[in-house]
């Protein structure tokens, strides 16, 4: 008896194994045949590449001065591909210098945020019952409330700083990836091939990392791709609004701030960080469709 | 249809109650004394203390909570603002026709704009004007509202001066302020309204409605258009919640006195009473609309109305 059950594992083990690795090769496959996603990719590396890659070219405090006699320099100035600001400091470097932050700190807070909500979201839908309804009714609190002004909220308690914001911008996105993952969850827990691997006599260790997750964690990671995109928004909103990373530190929505004022004679200064803003977002919104589409092209339109 | 509605404005006290005392508690914790921001910084140390006392503040925080509640609940009493001495609920009530002529105006805006371009763009799939809609639409979905207040303000307000820019006289006020708020959600809509048509498009009753001789009009308007609304309208009233945060912005680019400002400044200030009333106020909002959304989602599908019950 011991011996069918665990030679009828195996097998179910090694399908799935097979599987899992022809299913990776289908997800990229379908992905490389997406072109607008495949732009936002390359679009996502070369910023990433540019901004993180000009840490070893320059350093802040040399590169981007104050040189009053050289403010307002159009763009395409020698010297000044991108011009300079109303303090004379270099645009594009600053551009650079900003998606440095921006995009480090889009990454780090998906990444707590998913670590926390994931837990909770993992507990929730593990354990069920009071505990479930315990948790998501504390959840439905947070997200009663839009996640902007839970976040100024916070950064009002913590006082506005890189660290802060990122705390109040985690904290306030921990309740929807806690939904997110409990309902992966939920909606896999129920099929019938955990239920074949159960009678199998799989252990619950194996169920969970070989069959729950590999199947649960789809729209996890397109969620947690069209997340990073709106924490960048979100990030530049604060800023932009005097809550978040403050002048003169070269944040997209602080400049973006800092430039409005002179949009009548320079808009290129509102335009600049704003374009930067715009195609990070719009990379990670590209590369999170084609994700969506790569990984369940049933529901592909 | 009364009992559900009615069981669902009483679950809605608890997540207000939740919301209410996190707020508290946020606020409290806020660097900075109230007393001291009453008073000025020349106040002496004495009068300070005594306005604290006055006050309650120097009572445990759960104790400040609890008679801010109570005099809520038995009073209706919100406080007076730290800064300006006037009650909050007078505030709110200059700043809330501002606030709900952009919510509202935008919402109205997203509908009416996206829902006929989204069955219009699943109608014509892959056409060239598809194409053109879905990446216009992509592209605006990545600008944040802020960023397109700002382009837009240059463009109709400053380069061409069709617009006002700032303040809110008249209608024309709020044309770029409406367009601010929804640009994001509208262009969400789009797509949503695009491919929920397109998968209600290839479902069996609209083949069977073809193949029975119906015009392609009632087709698209009386079978699938009513299928294909429903999930619509539930992003809809999710929507409304994110543009209230969004109204923040939009006030904020276009210096409009609404609730959105108010929270700003009031976080800034430290004003607590400011705040609770600004924030509580736009939750029963949103939790007003979320209701209004399930109940019309009812009136369109009568699957749900058996889950009333």
């Amino acid at each position: 008896m011991n011996d069918v059950s665990t030679i009828a594992a195996d097998i179910l083990e090694e399908s799935a194994e097979t599987k899992k690795r022809s299913q990776l090769s289908y997800i990229w496959f379908r992905f490389r045949k997406n072109k607008l996603a495949m732009l936002g990719l390359v679009l996502l590396l070369v910023m990433a590449a540019l901004s993180f890659g000009s840490m070893f070219l320059f350093r802040y405090e040399d590169t981007i001065v104050m040189d009053v006699r050289n403010a307002f320099l159009d763009p395409g100035s020698p010297g000044h591909p991108l011009g300079t600001d109303h303090y004379g400091r270099d645009m594009l470097y600053r551009l650079l210098y900003g998606g440095r932050l921006s995009l480090s700190m889009g990454f780090a807070i998906v990444a707590f945020s998913l670590l926390f909500g994931g837990l909770i979201g993992a507990v929730s839908a593990y354990y069920g019952g009071q505990v479930d309804n315990v948790l998501m009714r504390v959840m439905d609190v947070f997200l009663a409330l839009p996640q902007i002004l839970m976040a100024m909220a916070i950064v009002a308690v913590l006082g506005s700083s890189i660290q802060n914001l990122m705390m109040a911008l985690t904290i306030s996105n921990v309740p929807k990836f806690a939904r997110i993952v409990r309902s992966s969850i939920l909606q896999v827990r129920g099929l019938e091939y955990i239920e074949a691997a159960k009678s199998c006599g799989t252990g619950d260790g194996r169920i969970i990392l070989r069959h729950i997750v590999p199947n649960a964690i789809g729209p996890i990671i397109v969620q947690t791709t069209l997340q990073i995109a709106h924490s960048i928004t979100s990030i530049a909103s604060l800023s932009f609004i005097g809550l978040g990373i403050q002048s003169p530190m070269a944040e997209w929505g602080t400049m973006l701030s800092e430039g409005k004022v002179y949009m009548r004679q320079y808009s290129y200064l509102m335009f600049e960080p704003g374009f930067a803003i715009m195609l990070a977002v719009l990379s990670f919104n590209l590369v999170g469709d084609g994700l969506r589409d790569a990984l369940d092209p049933r529901l592909k339109n | 249809m009364i009992k559900y509605i009615v069981r669902r404005l009483l679950s809605m006290i608890p997540v207000l109650l939740g919301i209410s005392f996190i707020l508290f508690m946020i606020m409290s914790y806020t660097p900075g004394n109230p007393a001291v921001l009453i008073l000025g910084d020349s106040a002496s140390k004495q009068d300070v203390q005594a306005l604290m006392e006055d006050m309650g503040l120097n009572d445990p925080v759960i104790v400040q909570y609890f008679s801010y509640m109570k005099n809520v609940f038995l009073h209706g009493d919100f406080g007076n603002s730290y800064i300006s001495k006037l009650p909050v609920t007078e505030e709110l009530a200059a700043r809330l026709p501002i606030t709900v002529t952009i919510a509202v105006g935008a919402m109205i805006v997203m509908v009416v704009i996206s829902i006929p371009i989204g069955i219009f763009s699943a109608v014509r799939q892959y056409s060239i004007l598809d194409n053109a809609t879905m990446l216009m639409a992509m592209i605006l979905c990545s600008m944040p509202s802020f960023f397109f207040g700002l382009v837009a303000m240059l463009i109709f307000a400053l380069r061409l001066g069709w617009l006002p820019s700032l303040g809110a006289g008249s209608f024309k006020h709020f044309i770029l302020p409406w367009f601010t708020c929804s640009s994001v959600y509208l262009a969400q809509l789009i797509r949503m309204t695009r491919s929920n048509m397109l998968e209600v498009i290839r479902a069996d009753y609209i083949r069977t409605a073809r193949s029975k001789g119906a015009p392609e009009r009632s087709v698209i308007f009386r079978h699938a258009l009513r299928n294909a609304l429903l999930p619509v309208i539930t992003i809809l009233g999710i929507n409304f919640g994110a543009m209230c945060g969004g109204a923040v912005m939009t006030e904020s680019v276009f210096s409009l006195a609404g609730v959105g400002t108010m929270i700003v400044s009031g976080i800034r200030k430290r004003d607590t009473p400011t705040v609770m009333i600004a924030i509580l106020f736009v939750a029963v909002m949103i939790s007003v609309i979320n209701l209004l959304v399930d109940i019309v989602n009812t009136y369109i599908d009568p699957r749900l109305r058996s889950s009333l019950r």
